[in-house]
């Protein structure tokens, strides 16, 4: 059974003229944590806000264990939220912080102390129990803030972009302690985040486009097949190459690429390749334009960026006649190890062979259908 | 000690001492009076010394007065500081619509002559036929509100309105996320509301005055019947300190708290070590 269920979740603020969020059905199986990411405004909080019952659907169920929750008030749910801000009460230690919740549900004041204690030495904190919040570091509060969301006891932990103020350093650091904090206690875990890191840390990841769901599935299948331009771009690192898809060949810039038997279809279609999936080659280099296997396009390297040790080079490529596209396409490819190159430089953009190739049906920026069988 | 620290010791407390002076300067002529049995003109310092003066203050009535006062001070504080609380909440975290227009609806009493609202309210209120003392208390708790509820509203506007939220997802109820999260959090602001509401009844002389009808007698009533006879001015001085010392304890108690008052908690950007 599902830990934590949303059925045909609907929201609409009064007065606005969109729903916030459409038709969202997902489940989260017990001890799973699923991670929703979308750009800012998807109605990622709120959806979260529905889920612990800090605000009404306006259609829809939340179901805790199969049991209906939706019209209950948030401390009747069973599932504890930890938001961005830690919001420590300031008038108690960090142990009574933590022993808020405990006592809350009629633990003795001994009680919940213990109880809080063992959940201060899961995120490494026993040495500051006598603390007062305001003494602590931003990192150090939000360990308080997830031993006072544990320290509840409930089955259902949702998180609203926790770690989202700290600085990277910190927020590797967080990102290991809730690995540790579910390997230890299983919490059923919904989060909600704009970071794809953080979001990796999830079993499977929602994309929330708009108040809804466009792709649910784990982070390596959406890189690997993400359900539209949308998601790819949301994910980012894709190219969009525009072409048409006959015979499940999709034909562009590259040439004819064939495509996996998952995708089908005719018509217009956007091949996404990512940046590591090209790689680049001087003109008139062995099995390179024409070779089969070995889709190419001649081009112009625009720019050179750096990302961590690699150089990622725009390339500026021309049309094909045959490929019926725009004049111009500009692609990013990210170079192995070593290997350099420079603005101005002409070269071919070829498709490495091992990767696979995805293709979404129709163009631009609208959500497009996937092109699955 | 060195020059240099010495220099240093009076520049650092130079303008709290300026401030203490400015502060206490008034209170000097009257501590004379307090202990003066006959101070004429134009010596400096009085004749004679002796306790006259509070002996005639106790004939007066002081004890009573000081009771009546306190009894009204406190009354007027029990029931300003959660109105204002609550109004200062709503304006505070804007659960309110038209927040402005309530706030200049709160105001009204203290931009409006007070002796022209007495007067209209006192009309209105033996219309009423509402006992002079609750009339008093009344129109006093109108008075003190503005103070109390923006007082609070500056409170509530430092604290952020999802700590009683992360209370509810905690297991809290309505109720409990109030007591047990957010009024914690604006204590310091509740401990200042209620000593100034405190003040506003404690120090009335115009409502008392008029809406009491005269029969109320507390501490700036006394002091105002006793002022207006001559030769009074031993009585008039041990009254008058008599009079400064509540105050000058909620003051205190004021300052107390304001020290202790918890800054909100809140996550910025730091780096990591």
């Amino acid at each position: 059974m599902s830990a934590l269920t949303l059925a045909d979740i609907g929201h609409r603020y009064p007065d606005a003229e969109m729903s916030t969020l459409t038709g969202i059905d997902v489940d989260v199986e017990d001890g799973a944590m699923l991670a929703v990411v979308g750009p800012s405004g998807s109605g990622k909080s709120t959806l979260l806000r529905v889920a612990a019952g800090l605000q009404d659907p306006t259609t829809g169920t939340v179901l805790l264990d199969g049991r209906d929750v939706t019209g209950l008030p948030p401390e009747q749910r069973g599932l504890t939220v930890m938001f961005q801000q830690p919001h420590l009460f300031t008038h108690l230690n960090v142990l009574d912080n933590v022993a808020f919740g405990p006592r809350l549900h009629g633990q003795s004041r001994r009680t919940a102390r213990a109880t809080a204690t063992k959940y201060l030495d899961l995120v490494h904190l026993t040495a500051l129990a006598r603390r007062r919040a305001p003494e602590l570091s931003g990192g150090q509060q939000q360990r308080v803030a997830l031993a006072r969301a544990l320290a509840t006891e409930r089955s259902v932990l949702l998180l609203d972009e926790p770690f989202s103020s700290l600085d990277t350093e910190l927020r590797a650091a967080m990102h290991d302690l809730l690995a540790e904090v579910r390997g230890a206690l299983s919490p059923t875990v919904l989060m909600v985040t704009h970071d794809l890191d953080e979001a990796s840390l999830a079993d499977r990841v929602a994309v929330l486009v708009e108040g809804r769901f466009a792709q649910v599935g784990p982070l390596f299948e959406l890189y690997a097949r993400p359900a539209n331009v949308t998601v790819a771009r949301l994910l980012g690192g894709f190219n969009e190459v525009p072409g048409t898809v006959e015979a499940g060949r999709h034909l562009s810039v590259f040439g004819e690429v064939t495509l996996p038997d998952a995708c089908a279809g005719q018509g217009p279609a956007t091949l996404l390749l990512r940046r590591e999936q090209l790689r680049l080659q001087v003109p008139g280099a062995l099995g390179v334009s024409g070779s089969p296997g070995a889709p190419g396009a001649p081009g112009r390297i625009v720019n050179v960026s750096q990302a961590g040790p690699r150089q990622v080079v725009a390339v500026e490529i021309g049309a094909r006649p045959e490929s019926g596209s725009g004049p111009r396409l500009r692609v990013e490819v990210e170079l192995p190890l070593g290997q350099r190159s420079s603005p101005g430089e002409h070269v071919v953009v070829c498709l490495d062979p091992s990767h696979d190739v995805w293709a979404v049906d129709g163009h631009g920026a609208a959500p497009s259908r996937l092109l699955l069988a | 000690m060195s020059a240099l620290t010495v220099t240093r010791s009076v520049r650092r407390n130079a303008p709290s001492a300026l401030v203490l002076v400015w502060m206490l300067a008034p209170l000097v002529p009257i501590l004379v009076w307090g202990f003066a049995a006959r101070w004429s003109a134009p010596a400096v310092l009085p004749q004679d010394w002796g306790l006259v003066g509070w002996r005639q203050a106790l004939d007066s009535g002081m004890y009573a007065a000081l009771a009546r006062s306190a009894v009204l001070g406190l009354v007027v504080a029990a029931i300003a500081t959660p109105v204002g609380a609550m109004a200062g909440r709503a304006l505070g975290w804007r659960e309110v619509s038209y927040p402005v227009l309530i706030g200049l609806v709160l105001l009204a009493p203290v931009v409006l002559p007070p002796f022209a609202v007495s007067m209209g309210l006192d009309v209105l209120l033996l219309r009423l036929g509402i006992p002079e003392t609750l009339a008093v208390v009344m129109v006093l708790v109108a008075f003190a509100i503005p103070y109390t509820a923006y007082t609070m509203r500056a409170s509530y506007q430092s604290v952020d309105p999802e700590v009683e939220e992360q209370a509810r997802v905690l297991g809290a109820t309505p109720r409990q996320a109030r007591t047990r999260a957010s009024l914690p959090a604006v204590r310091s602001g509740l401990v200042a509301a209620f000593a100034l509401a405190f003040l506003v009844g404690w120090s009335d002389y115009a409502v008392t005055l008029l809406v009491g009808g005269g029969r109320l007698i507390t501490m700036p009533v006394l002091i105002g019947a006793t002022a207006s006879g001559t030769g009074r001015e031993p009585a008039l001085a041990a009254l008058s300190l008599a009079a400064v010392i509540p105050p000058v304890v909620a003051l205190g108690i004021v300052l107390r708290f304001a020290r202790r008052r918890p800054s909100p908690v809140s996550i910025q950007p730091e780096v990591s070590p």
